[in-house]
């Protein structure tokens, strides 16, 4: 069952100010997409390359110029009433920035129990209780939930914003380079974590991120972007052959564009041979 | 156990000790200050204009505390009446400054577009002018009295709050959070409030706190050149103005409002300081 569809979805963005008349920029243009319930998709493609915008038009912050975004087989824009609120619970997002993420003022527990306030109606004990709980969830002491933001670490902080994400239970989360600017060891545990609450809840992700060697990892399918087309499109990442997804003209850019995380070796291999094989070694 | 090789010089624990005792220090001058403007019928010994011409000029005697003025007038009274009106009039200046820089920074900034260039070309052209000069300028137009004077400090002041305002709203009204907090449910309204303004009026009030000083300065000056309130009112600046030609005879006349002058003012600014200091969350916990 689609959680999301898109259907010829184009968003384009004006430049320029009052008096003068500036370019048109098509971020996103014609793109048919279908999210399905429980599985997680990989959005990948250079940057500029529309992923984001895409992103916000999936969780209905941005209105398409054209096309139209169904939620749950109905359109998301004339929703109203308790449907739009369960429709606006349903997508949740990380971002890439955590600390940029959340209110430099607002506590922990703040952050985490904002949707559980808003969406729930939660207050007081029951409210930090739940959020004990989800902290827990997410790895983080529930003892810090009082503390600010700067006082944790990244990956701290994108684990409670995992786990703010978690609070209304939704059905499907988008995750926005969610673990790009995190090392690698952290990169390693929070993709563990998504897994894990993949398997556990069914939460179906859009998993954007320019980095094909995470996206592997956790994608059952995956889309690639190009100056906002969706110029490829794998549905079963799994079923690929080792060097499969180098054979695709439209990922070779971004799997040349990576750097190997160890110089290779024997120095017979051919650059995507070389990159095929970093892809699976995760 | 003592470090003997410690430097000997003060510890940051003790400079956090010294600003503390500076900050409740200057908490309880302008609790003093609040409390004799508004107690200064039952405190001060003598109506503010009681004219007693054989006792006029007189240095501290028991029957005058701190001496009297050419008419007579008791100055301690005069000085005790004069914190009415100044702290009165300063509270005001700063409450209408607030609310219009904020009402109108925060419309303009959560607005945009040709709104924000409009509201922004206004403020520029306010904001031209000198503020002293408009103030006069305006008091010269308006007429003289203590509402003219409000008025013109605050067409003077508003424009540099709204201007602050704008760009703390436009810093923040794109971030991450404010779209996760979208995401998170939360109305338009709960928003602004929750995430925008709340950051923007502490900023608000930290500029305004170290503001009143010269907000203090800006109607003792009115009053001094003889453009704002007028003479038999007790107003520290109007006292100045006054004694200005006794300066050499007898110099308490234009010390000692002058003194409370300074004294608001820096009791004005210590708190200023402070809140600014902790009101950032990163700087805050760098104290300890």
């Amino acid at each position: 069952m689609s959680i999301v569809t898109l259907s010829n979805v184009s968003k384009i963005y004006r430049q320029g100010g009052l008096w003068r008349r500036g370019r048109t920029v098509r971020a996103v243009d014609g793109v048919n997409l279908d999210i399905t319930a429980g599985r997680c998709l990989a959005l990948v493609g250079a940057s500029g390359s529309g992923k984001s915008t895409l992103g916000r038009i999936i969780l209905g912050l941005e209105r398409p110029d054209g096309g139209a975004v169904a939620y749950r087989g109905r359109d998301l824009w004339t929703l109203s009433g308790d449907d739009a609120a369960r429709a606006r619970r349903d997508v949740q997002v990380v971002f890439q920035n955590s600390h940029g993420a959340v209110n430099p003022r607002c506590s922990a527990c703040d952050i985490v129990g904002e949707p559980l306030r808003n969406f729930d109606r939660l207050r007081g004990p029951a409210l930090r209780d739940r959020v004990a709980e989800l902290l827990e969830r997410v790895g983080v002491d529930p003892g810090e939930m009082d503390k600010l933001p700067h006082q944790f670490s990244g990956g701290e902080l994108q684990r409670i914003c995992l786990a703010r994400a978690l609070a209304p239970r939704p059905g499907l989360i988008v995750l926005d380079e969610a673990v790009s600017s995190l090392d690698m060891l952290n990169q390693a545990r929070i993709l563990h974590l998504l897994e894990t609450v993949k398997r556990e809840t069914g939460t179906a992700y859009l998993f954007i991120s320019h980095d094909l060697r995470v996206v592997c990892r956790l994608a059952d399918s995956l889309a690639v972007m190009e100056a906002g087309k969706l110029a490829a499109r794998v549905d079963d990442v799994a079923s690929l052959q080792p060097g499969g997804l180098g054979c695709i003209p439209a990922l070779r850019k971004l799997a040349d564009a990576l750097l190997p995380a160890e110089p290779a070796a024997g120095g017979g291999a051919s650059a995507h041979e070389h990159t095929a094989t970093l892809i699976f070694q995760i | 156990m003592p470090d003997p090789a410690a430097p000997a010089v003060p510890s940051a624990s003790w400079r956090g000790h010294a600003a503390t005792t500076m900050l409740v220090l200057s908490l309880c001058v302008l609790a003093l200050l609040v409390a004799l403007a508004a107690f200064a019928p039952w405190i001060a010994p003598y109506p503010p204009d009681h004219i007693d011409l054989a006792a006029r000029l007189s240095g501290p005697t028991a029957d005058h505390l701190l001496g009297t003025d050419h008419l007579g007038r008791d100055i301690l009274s005069r000085l005790i009446w004069g914190a009415r009106v100044s702290l009165g009039a300063v509270a005001l200046i700063a409450v209408c400054i607030l609310v219009t820089g904020f009402a109108v920074g925060s419309f303009s900034g959560w607005m945009g577009g040709w709104v924000d260039s409009v509201v922004m070309r206004v403020c520029e052209v306010f904001m031209t002018f000198p503020t002293f000069i408009l103030a006069m300028f305006l008091v010269g137009v308006l007429g003289r009295g203590i509402t003219n004077v409000i008025l013109a400090i605050v067409l003077t002041h508003w424009a540099w709050y709204a201007r602050l305002t704008r760009s703390m709203i436009i810093s923040v009204k794109n971030r991450d959070y404010i779209l996760a907090a979208r995401v998170a449910g939360g109305g338009r309204a709960a928003i602004f409030f929750r995430h925008i303004a709340k950051p923007v009026l502490a900023q608000l009030l930290i500029l305004a706190s170290l503001d009143l000083g010269h907000m203090m300065l800006h109607v003792s000056g009115l009053s001094f050149l003889g453009l704002g309130i007028q003479a038999p009112t007790p107003e520290w600046g109007v006292m100045i103005n006054d004694a200005r030609a006794l300066i050499w005879t007898n110099p308490g006349l234009v010390v000692l409002p002058g003194l409370m002058i300074l004294l608001t003012v820096l009791a004005c600014n210590i708190p200023g300081d402070f809140l600014r200091d902790r009101l950032d969350p990163a700087l805050a916990d760098e104290g300890h």
